[in-house]
């Protein structure tokens, strides 16, 4: 499976190289106007179904789902690497935000705890949106694949005003539910709904074209 | 001698499509023609070999495990060529090395570079600034380089020029070399296979031919040329299949020499793969030997 993983990091990493530099970019000026949430998360979900897609339709798509058949990697191992692939990515995404985000509240002179509810919300609407998507794009392939990422990223994008403007940000159900023992149960629910996600896709590439 | 895969009564259904009860075997150190018109069965044989497809009937075995479950850990020894170059345009062949070094248990960076080198393809340009050969010696090398014992070939050779054929058939012929490894290539270029394969195997729609030995093939059977008229006067159980056109019709037979001193004055030449191949799917086959 490290092949695999090192094929999707190569490929990604050549397509994305240039869009994850200018999110760098952008999110430099962001942090004296604290910002942070609003470009880094927005941006940052964007790309992750973005990464999400081409994991799963490039392979289809360049003929790679031929060479699939053929390696010494069962269904699962093969759905797994996605997955895996994708949360790293997730994982990696997230870091920097949470660096620019603990940065930006210490600019600010606020406690750099206050980054962690939008850090968490951010995870765990990327481990929702990659639970929905992957499973779509294995079954109905890259159009409803797009539509249910553009669905979700419109979703996010409300979120993040809704967090930004309309004061939800601020409010005790935001802080309860995404920061204390209710953000790790959180984090714990997007993980069983990742695993779940998971088993459904290799069912679903299992039983396709077979 | 060693068989490394057996197919026994191995059957699939598809809405348009029905494989028939196949039987192949393959032994060690040979190489075999898989050989049919478009839809005749070939690539879904390969996957079904592969594992990549569910059969519904019959039972396969690679290197003497029946193929059951452990698809995954058999492909470790099985090596596969498509008919296009399947990898990603923006990688280089280093890229693939370290991808498949990840992947194969027993791949030998030092034999796939080795290849590359021999097949004039540099490690570090994108493929897809590579010809189309390029890309078929790419795939080639990248699937001989974990040493597998069986190795499949899917059109492998269909749109290359004669030069890159006449490379990718040597690196054929050395791989079977040691006896311990065999090549199954399913082609319609019946020239290729005339020049390597130990044994050809005939699908048509979906049904198992023949499999014979090449030799047996060319030297055995052969194509009467006659008039109508001289045809008629002909026993029809003497030809396994034959074809009229406006001008003559060409018949095939199993064994020339006895055709030869049956009829003296007709004239009879060596049937060639192709000729035995159009024969059988455009032509009129005797009964029995057509499902």
């Amino acid at each position: 499976m490290n092949g695999l993983l090192r094929k999707d990091f190569l490929f990604i990493a050549k397509k994305y190289k240039v869009s994850l530099l200018f999110l760098l970019i952008a999110a430099l000026p962001a942090l004296e106007k604290e910002r942070v949430d609003l470009i880094l998360g927005v941006y940052l979900f964007a790309i992750m179904l973005s990464i999400q897609s081409d994991l799963v339709t490039a392979s289809k798509e360049k003929s790679w789902k031929k060479v699939e058949e053929s390696l010494p990697v069962s269904p699962l191992g093969i759905v797994l690497e996605k997955y895996i692939a994708a949360l790293l990515f997730l994982l990696a995404g997230s870091i920097v935000f949470l660096l620019f985000s603990v940065l930006e509240k210490n600019m600010a002179g606020k406690s750099v705890w206050e980054a962690l509810p939008t850090f968490t919300f951010l995870m765990v609407s990327c481990c929702i949106a990659l639970s929905l998507q992957i499973p779509v794009l294995y079954r109905f392939g890259k159009r409803v694949g797009v539509a249910v990422c553009l669905l979700l990223a419109a979703v996010a994008c409300i979120a993040i005003v809704g967090i930004r403007w309309w004061g939800w940000g601020d409010s005790a159900a935001f802080s309860i539910l995404f920061q204390g023992p209710a953000s790790v149960c959180l984090m714990a629910g997007a993980v069983v709904l990742t695993a779940l996600s998971w088993l459904l896709s290799t069912h679903i590439y299992r039983n396709q074209d077979r | 001698m060693d068989m490394i895969l057996r197919m026994e009564g191995v059957t699939r259904r598809f809405d348009s499509f029905i494989l028939q009860p196949l039987h192949l075997e393959l032994p060690g150190g040979v190489i075999m023609g898989l050989i049919g018109e478009n839809g005749a069965g070939k690539t879904t044989t390969l996957r079904l070999i592969l594992g990549a497809l569910h059969r519904d009937g019959g039972q396969i075995t690679i290197f003497g495990n029946p193929l059951d479950g452990n698809e995954a850990n058999i492909r470790q020894d099985i090596g596969v060529v498509f008919d296009e170059c399947c990898f990603h345009e923006s990688m280089t062949p280093k890229n693939i090395d370290s991808i498949f070094k990840g992947i194969y248990q027993n791949w030998n960076s030092s034999d796939f570079q080795r290849y590359c080198t021999v097949l004039q393809l540099p490690m570090k340009k994108k493929i897809k600034e590579f010809s189309r050969g390029m890309k078929m010696k790419l795939s080639i090398a990248a699937a001989i380089s974990h040493r597998p014992k069986l190795l499949l070939l899917d059109e492998a050779t269909s749109g290359l020029d004669p030069v890159v054929r006449d490379d990718v058939l040597e690196l054929l012929q050395e791989f079977v070399s040691d006896e311990e490894h065999s090549v199954l290539f399913s082609s319609h270029i019946t020239e290729d296979l005339e020049k390597i394969a130990d044994y050809v195997a005939y699908l048509h729609r979906g049904s198992l031919q023949f499999v014979r030995s090449k030799d047996e093939l060319l030297y055995e059977y052969g194509v009467v040329k006659c008039g109508k008229s001289e045809f008629e006067k002909m026993d029809k159980s003497d030809f396994t299949a034959w074809r009229e056109n406006a001008f003559e019709v060409q018949a095939l037979t199993e064994n020339r020499e006895a055709i030869r001193r049956k009829y003296p004055g007709c004239v009879i030449d060596q049937a060639g793969l192709e000729e035995i191949m159009l024969l059988y799917s455009k032509g009129s086959v005797k009964r029995g030997n057509r499902s």
